[in-house]
């Protein structure tokens, strides 16, 4: 039981903020405490500082309730991408934080093969850096790799901008840590981003073969069919640099532009459904 | 009407999951009964848009649901959708996971969209767990989880399949509490098992049976069916199309002829649910 009560003029300078350090902790003990003086005191309070209040303590439970962004979606955010869009690729399993590091655990694995200065190490990295956003992509959507598939073709978000943004930003974080990591091994420069216009064209490949068959199918046949191309070129000549030399990047670059025709094709006619 | 389906078929291959389906949908809450395989989730999968008829005409607030992409995406802005199971992605919580939903739904406005999934995890009773990670929740309250993602933007047109699956009796009760308040102003399909669920909060009853529809009507009208028909006797006599014993000792029979010494009881839903699917006599 309270026996006193804040008067009128002890709960203005109580909201002023002008009394004494251990009279206003007394008084807040008190207010907490009395429903009486709570309610003075609240009555005493601007709408404009209960709103600012109410807003602070909205940022407040933004920060503990909103998850954090996973590593590779953070530093696309601090780059410019949509919070929005933000949320959509955290959902995504290739762009998780575990997903990132595993990416560039084996990209340096590989880079210390190609440090073995052999065909092999070559080779090795050369199959894996374009199959990296290959592998990400395949496993960013579709029926099976997103299990909340069913839920997504009932919102209004357009299915081939989900595949497509997804597909962005698996290659957008991937890429340039292949490309890193690439550079960090003296040598060729071939070597270091040769693939990049492969991995585009595998990248178009698998979206386009995904609008038929399950993504993850897509990207193990390209997968293979590289792996194998790569081991073919390395048996035949001293470098398996042979497949990402200057002369061939336009067959690569005309897969892509077939892919991405048949891809537009194939959302067109989906009417956007996928 | 805010559904209307004229001549609906749907194959899966050589198999007919739903054939000359008839129905429409204004305000209020709907049940849909029907054994497993009956075809009440293929029929809720084809108001959702996520499938297509192989026959036939979906209509959803005037438009056609599996028609251009425009009609479609307008169809999607209106309508919350629980299937009837739902796998989740491993780490994400509760609040992530209907944020992410959100922001398929529209919501752009990060503040908006927040208080929005603060509404629905409150509303289903999880708002206290909004930070827990999904796997760490009981088979309930992952239900609940994925019906808040249904209820955001408070929809007109909701379909849920199976809502009740994993709730307690005091989590059922709840859920029936909030679907009657949105019932109001919403059209609520709901595909169920519990014929409890249906007798608590249907205005209406459509019961599905081997692809087609066996009974549309007032819940009363299809309780009125099994009037007659139901006994409570002494002992248990062949011929019943369902008999138990009740937790009283007596027996109670559902269909068939009369018992000599039966009792006639008062029919429930579920009996005349039973005797709607005709059952094989005993």
């Amino acid at each position: 039981m309270n026996a006193w009560h804040l008067d009128d003029t002890m709960a203005d300078r109580y909201l002023d903020g002008v009394l004494p350090m251990g009279l206003m902790a007394s008084l807040e003990s008190h207010v907490t405490g009395c429903e009486e003086c709570r309610q003075k005191v609240t009555s005493r309070v601007t709408p404009q500082v209960t709103a600012k209040v109410a807003a602070v303590w909205e940022d407040v439970r933004d920060r503990v309730e909103a998850p954090p962004l996973p590593w590779a979606v953070g530093v696309l955010r601090r780059m410019g991408l949509g919070e929005s869009s933000a949320v959509v690729l955290s959902a995504a399993r290739s762009m998780s934080t575990a997903w990132t590091a595993a990416t560039a655990v084996i990209l340096a694995f590989a880079a210390l093969a190609v440090m073995t200065d052999t065909v092999g190490g070559t080779a090795l990295y050369l199959v894996i850096a374009p199959l990296v956003p290959v592998v990400g992509v395949a496993a960013a959507f579709g029926p099976t790799t997103d299990p909340l598939t069913e839920i997504t073709r009932a919102t209004p978000y357009p299915a081939a901008r989900l595949v497509l943004l997804r597909a962005a930003g698996v290659t957008a974080t991937s890429v340039p840590l292949a490309v890193a990591i690439g550079l960090l091994v003296p040598g060729s420069l071939l070597l270091a981003v040769g693939w990049l216009v492969p991995a585009l064209a595998f990248v178009v490949t698998v979206l386009a073969a995904s609008t038929w068959v399950d993504p993850r199918a897509a990207g193990a046949a390209v997968c293979a069919v590289w792996a194998g191309a790569v081991g073919a070129a390395s048996g035949r000549t001293d470098t398996p640099l042979t497949l990402v030399e200057t002369g061939v990047q336009p067959l690569y670059l005309a897969l892509a532009l077939a892919a991405a025709l048949v891809l537009a094709a194939r959302v067109r006619r989906a009417n956007g459904g996928l | 009407m805010t559904v209307v389906l004229r001549s609906v078929a749907k194959r899966f291959g050589g198999v007919t999951a739903l054939a000359g389906v008839d129905l429409e949908f204004g305000s209020g809450v709907t049940g849909l009964l029907g054994p497993n395989g009956a075809g009440k989730t293929t029929l809720l999968r084809l108001l959702s848009t996520a499938l297509e008829p192989s026959e036939g005409t979906v209509t959803v607030f005037g438009r056609a649901a599996h028609g251009t992409d425009a009609e479609r995406t307008a169809v999607r802005r209106g309508l919350g959708y629980l299937p009837q199971e739902v796998a989740f992605p491993p780490g994400m919580t509760v609040f992530g996971f209907v944020d992410y939903i959100a922001v398929l739904k529209e919501w752009t406005s990060t503040r908006a969209r927040h208080a929005e999934v603060r509404r629905v995890l409150d509303v289903v009773g999880l708002g206290d767990l909004a930070t827990r990670r999904i796997r760490a929740l009981s088979g309930g309250q992952r239900r609940r989880a994925a019906l808040a993602q249904a209820l955001l933007g408070e929809p007109a047109l909701l379909i849920l399949d199976e809502p009740t699956t994993g709730l307690d009796p005091e989590q059922r009760v709840a859920l029936r509490s909030v679907l009657s308040r949105i019932a109001v102003n919403a059209t609520v399909l709901l595909a169920t098992h519990q014929t409890e669920d249906v007798a608590a909060l249907c205005d209406r009853v459509v019961v599905i049976a081997a692809g087609g529809v066996r009974f549309d009507g007032p819940v009363r009208e299809l309780v009125a069916t099994a009037e007659g028909r139901v006994w409570l006797c002494e002992k248990d006599h062949p011929g019943a199309q369902a008999a138990w014993r009740t937790g009283s000792g007596r027996h109670r029979r559902v269909g068939g002829a009369p018992p000599p010494e039966g009792e006639p009881a008062e029919p429930t839903l579920e009996d005349a649910y039973l005797l709607m699917l005709g059952t094989p006599e005993r």
